[in-house]
């Protein structure tokens, strides 16, 4: 899968342009603030109908506009498939084929893991942040678990005004029985997710980024232990749930611990090494969209040479040769090899130029 | 999004608080309304009132109706061994045009939904309850939404009714007659296995 070519109209900073894409490693140069990361954006925007930035779409306007429009085409075997997005008069509608889509329709159309400045979240930042991480790699794989996660939340609502209110014990099992197989299924998910990836993020770590030691992510059930033993801890806990008024229990509760060699990796560790981490579970996790989708996923790399050395940056670069399309953005001149890039352009207020074609 | 005159624009702040009808579809009616002889809009005007002026709702099973009952209550032939427990008249709407079902219904007027101040006391539950006393009902078939607030609602009937000694029953779901399976989500083929049945 990869995007063929990318159309954009009063985004950010971007000139209104059209850029001829393809398969294989692609590099946006450029100096700071010049529109490197808006293009990668613009391609995020585009493959998802949602920004890596922000959730108020109205700031990728160019100044003194309040619409903007990305096209492209995106090719996904047998054939190439217009996408379309279009922000007016605050709000976002997303086409494909010129037909209009909802939020998670569009989200199916295409694929795309993306390693931003917001990726080291993962470690550094709140349990929201790993839960929010899990759920967008459980979707690529299980595209409904976003549709039950929202329906999760608006259970999580009326269980909590039912609490509020000091509802019937017959009220609050009604949503309670659902919130509990729909609670069992989304952790179930997870936890099976990171069983799979552990092993081949593992290796991966210790191959791209030659760190020796030992790196473990542990899901965290709140006030539980298990999947299986779901249902007994949730009914152990429903008379402090009634006093306090609150779900104490429930996927939107729960956490991620990462550990590197045997300590908490937000303590510990590097910066470099953070990147390594996420950076190791992104690509475990396309590696498994390939070997079960038959077809490489885009990922976007924002800024690849902050915090990883020049070394670890060639054997990155030289593992993603053969990963379908891959996009990424620096500011430093010439630090992918030639021989490893597909495509380089070079980015200068907006402007997008074509410095290398290797095909 | 205002069009700059009073008149049109409260027309479409009326026409937008309907449900499934944004601000964008509110104005294109508006307009549309607009550009009709002027026969269509009194008529329309004048069905909506004697709308609200001449339908009430049935006591007994809180459908609406013309006369003291609806046209179905009113109707002795059916089962009265059967009741379908339903969220809204909509619902008895689309029952009735099959017209396989040949029992009586109760119309909660509504579901169970906490956070917009929906409880069991703004549902027509007390009076289902009382019905049930008075009627020889043997199957109260549960036929409210499969969303989310149906669902609880119905598990909330089941729970109240389940010691009264009545069968219950849930209206089935899953994949829809005609359909392809190739296209059915997974929550609607999971629920559809799970409602399988024997043949």
């Amino acid at each position: 899968m990869y995007l063929e070519s990318l159309q954009t109209h009063q985004f950010r900073n971007l000139q209104d342009q059209r850029l001829e894409l393809g398969p294989g490693l692609t590099v946006f140069e450029g100096a700071n603030g010049q529109g490197k990361t808006n293009v990668l954006e613009a391609i995020y925007l585009l493959c998802t109908g949602r920004s890596f930035r922000t959730h108020g779409l109205i700031e990728c306007c160019r100044n003194g506009t309040e619409s903007f429009s990305l096209s492209g085409s995106l090719q996904w075997e047998p054939r190439a498939k217009p996408l379309a997005v279009a922000y007016q008069a605050g709000k976002l509608q997303r086409l494909v084929y010129d037909t209009p889509r909802t939020g998670l329709e569009y989200l199916q159309e295409s694929a795309i893991f993306a390693f931003t400045a917001r990726s080291k979240q993962l470690v550094e930042g709140a349990p929201e942040e790993r839960r929010r991480f899990l759920d967008r790699l459980v979707y690529f794989f299980e595209p409904h678990h976003l549709r039950e996660l929202k329906e999760h939340k608006r259970l999580q609502q009326q269980i909590r005004q039912v609490l509020i209110e000091q509802g019937s014990p017959a009220l609050l099992r009604s949503f309670k029985q659902p919130y509990l197989t729909l609670s069992k299924r989304i952790v179930g998910r997870r936890i099976a997710l990171i069983e799979n990836l552990s092993n081949e993020a593992q290796q991966l770590f210790r191959q791209l980024f030659d760190f020796p030691l030992q790196l473990q992510f542990t899901y965290q059930i709140r006030n539980g232990s298990s999947v299986d033993q779901y249902e007994r801890q949730m009914e152990r806990i429903e008379a402090r749930e009634r006093l306090f008024k609150r779900l104490m229990m429930g996927p939107q509760l729960d956490d991620l611990s990462i550990e590197h060699g045997g300590f908490p990796a937000s303590k510990f560790a590097s910066s470099g090494q953070i990147r390594a981490f996420v950076l190791s579970l992104e690509c475990a996790a396309m590696q498994r969209f390939r070997s079960e989708k038959n077809t490489d996923p885009i990922f976007i790399f924002d800024d690849i040479d902050a915090e990883l050395d020049l070394n670890r940056i060639h054997q990155f670069c030289s593992f993603m040769q053969s990963h379908g399309q891959v996009l990424v953005s620096t500011s430093k001149h010439a630090i992918i090899p030639a021989n490893m890039l597909n495509r380089a352009f070079f980015v200068e207020q907006g402007a997008t130029r074509l410095e290398r074609n290797a095909e | 999004m205002k069009t700059g005159d009073p008149i049109v624009d409260r027309l479409v702040d009326l026409i937008a608080k309907m449900p499934g009808i944004g601000r964008k579809t509110a104005q294109r009616l508006a307009f549309f309304i607009l550009a009709q002889p002027e026969p269509y809009a009194l008529d329309l005007s004048e069905s909506i009132r004697q709308l609200k002026e001449n339908l009430r709702t049935c006591p007994q099973c809180f459908n609406f109706c013309h006369q003291e009952l609806c046209s179905v209550c009113s109707q002795t032939s059916r089962d009265t061994g059967l009741m379908c427990v339903i969220e809204d008249a909509m619902s008895l709407n689309q029952i009735e045009r099959t017209g396989h079902y040949r029992g009586y219904y109760h119309v909660l007027q509504g579901a169970l939904s906490p956070i917009h101040g929906i409880g069991p006391k703004e549902l027509r539950i007390q009076e289902l309850l009382a019905r049930l006393k008075t009627m020889p009902v043997q199957e109260v078939i549960l036929a409210t939404n499969p969303t989310l607030e149906g669902e609880a609602t119905a598990m909330y009937l089941a729970e109240l009714l389940g010691e009264s000694g009545v069968k219950l029953s849930r209206i089935g779901t899953g994949i829809p007659m005609g359909g392809s399976l190739d296209y059915v989500d997974e929550i609607t083929m999971t629920k559809a296995l799970d409602n399988r049945r024997t043949l």
